[in-house]
């Protein structure tokens, strides 16, 4: 049949009009496929890869293995940004992923920064991921160890959004102790101390910084010390 | 030694002169514009990321060059037996496997001259214009470590792609084998330290299996080059015994191959 119409039309019209059907499934594919995705509330993302198969591919590429995991975070987050009225079940599911590649990522490269931030900034305001968020934040915390920010970060999310003050305080005591720390992490642990352990032990955790910390920060930290002593000396 | 040096000169020119390895500089010359665009994705570390780009450049340039260029060449010489064109008297066999691998170890080198070229220019920029901030244990030494460890682990793989050749009995063979070792290199250290790790995958795999795992591992030389470079780009402080013997583990296993291709090329029926 081919070979009777080659024969009888020009070849050239033939080939246009291959052309044009292909245009024409092009277009379509491009509207429908399109169209179909955004004009209901689900979501056609998928998960992450096993870690186990994501470690295989990225075999000894792992600094890239954890940039993808943060590439897809971003991709998973501009989904729940752009479809404001996704299906309650898919918009947990879409957190879930986040969480997911940001635990991978960490995996691959646990001193990574961009994951704790993002754990925090991201996940902080989601209720089921909290807990999971000061969990990925003491990991990047036991990895980088000249970093108090995390530390800090993770102990503040544990006291203010899990209201576990006993975590809080192991967190932010040992941000405390970390090149750089500002006096606004030690204020906080003595408070922590202060509230959970008594007024007694938050003093002797202030000398003890007042001698480790620089001598700018001693005068802030003797008021904290004298105005503990004040409050102690009031509640005999 | 003469005939060695010649052939590996003889080598050196062959290998530069395919496209593919023009290609391939090519590759490596705009690999730091890719990883400094690709970096600005990110929001803080971007030096880091830059220099990830930087090292998965490095170890696939090592096997796209080995399995496009030595696979071809090897090929050629002793599948389609070009290689009677060397094997004439005074020149001996280990002469002239010794010759081809010499020359390759300097185009290997070569490549590997100008990948640290792009990634210290990289780190150039990143100390001179970047705030600290966004660059946090970047240094001369981060771009050094990213080619050393590549370098060192392209050349044990390209001595075991001369001991696959050897036996293998023509380009079709020789690439298939070759393409499963890099599969095997690229995949198996990588599963394996996650084994060691107790990862996720504990319940996957069962002890005996990990067993059997950690037995084959010993077949291997240890890839796990990619774990170094993320410490220096960390600015973690790792210990130089620890640099020095990952390398002289490689330097052994590429001795240990070379004498098996020996062995077998000296045996083999051309």
């Amino acid at each position: 049949m081919f070979s009777a119409l080659y024969a009888k039309y020009n070849t050239s019209l033939i080939f246009f009009l291959i052309f044009l059907v292909g245009l024409s499934l092009h277009a379509l594919g491009k509207e429908w496929g399109v169209a179909n995705i955004g004009s209901d509330n689900r979501t056609y993302i998928t998960g992450p890869t096993a870690l186990i198969v994501q470690q295989a591919l990225a075999g000894p590429c792992l600094g890239l293995g954890a940039d993808a995991n943060i590439l897809s975070v971003f991709t998973v987050y501009a989904e729940l940004k752009d479809h404001l009225d996704l299906a309650d079940d898919d918009e947990q599911r879409l957190w879930l992923y986040i969480y997911q590649h940001l635990k991978h990522a960490q995996t691959f490269d646990p001193w990574f920064w961009d994951i704790n931030r993002l754990s925090s900034g991201l996940l902080m305001n989601q209720k089921r991921f909290q807990k999971r968020a000061v969990g990925l934040l003491q990991r990047g915390s036991n990895a980088r160890t000249w970093d108090w920010e995390t530390p800090f970060v993770a102990g503040f999310m544990a006291h203010d959004l899990l209201g576990d003050d006993v975590l809080a305080l192991s967190l932010t005591k040992e941000a405390s102790y970390r090149p750089g720390a500002p006096s606004i992490v030690i204020s906080f642990s003595a408070k922590l101390m202060e509230k959970n352990i008594g007024i007694k032990d938050s003093i002797d955790f202030l000398r003890a910084m007042k001698k480790l910390m620089p001598k700018l920060y001693s005068d802030e930290i003797n008021a904290k010390i004298l105005a503990l002593e004040k409050k102690q000396t009031n509640s005999y | 030694m003469k005939s060695i040096l010649e052939i590996a000169r003889f080598t050196i020119i062959e290998t530069l002169g395919y496209r593919v390895t023009r290609v391939i500089i090519l590759f490596v010359v705009f690999l730091p514009v890719f990883a400094f665009l690709f970096s600005k994705l990110f929001m803080l570390e971007v030096s880091k990321v830059q220099i990830d780009v930087m090292a998965a450049g490095a170890y696939l340039m090592g096997i796209v060059f080995i399995l496009s260029t030595v696979v071809t060449l090897l090929g050629n010489d002793l599948g389609s037996k070009v290689c009677y064109f060397f094997l004439t008297p005074p020149i001996r066999r280990q002469d002239y496997l010794l010759g081809r691998f010499f020359g390759l170890v300097v185009v290997v080198t070569l490549l590997y001259i100008v990948l640290l070229i792009g990634v210290e220019g990289l780190v150039w920029y990143s100390l001179e214009y970047e705030d600290p901030f966004y660059r946090h244990g970047i240094s001369w030494i981060t771009g050094v470590m990213v080619a050393w460890t590549a370098w060192y682990q392209t050349l044990s793989l390209l001595s075991v792609i001369f001991m696959i050749c050897t036996w293998a009995s023509g380009v079709a063979e020789m690439l298939v084998f070759s393409s499963s070792a890099a599969f095997i290199y690229w995949v198996f250290p990588a599963i394996l330290s996650a084994i060691q790790a107790k990862n996720d995958i504990d319940s996957i795999v069962s002890d005996k299996l990990a067993n059997i795992i950690e037995m084959l591992a010993w077949l291997l030389p240890d890839m796990t080059g990619g774990s170094l470079v993320l410490a220096f780009e960390h600015g973690i402080a790792v210990d130089y015994q620890v640099v020095f013997m990952h390398a002289a583990g490689h330097l052994g296993y590429t001795i240990i191959m070379m004498l098996l291709a020996f062995l077998i090329f000296m045996r083999r029926d051309l």
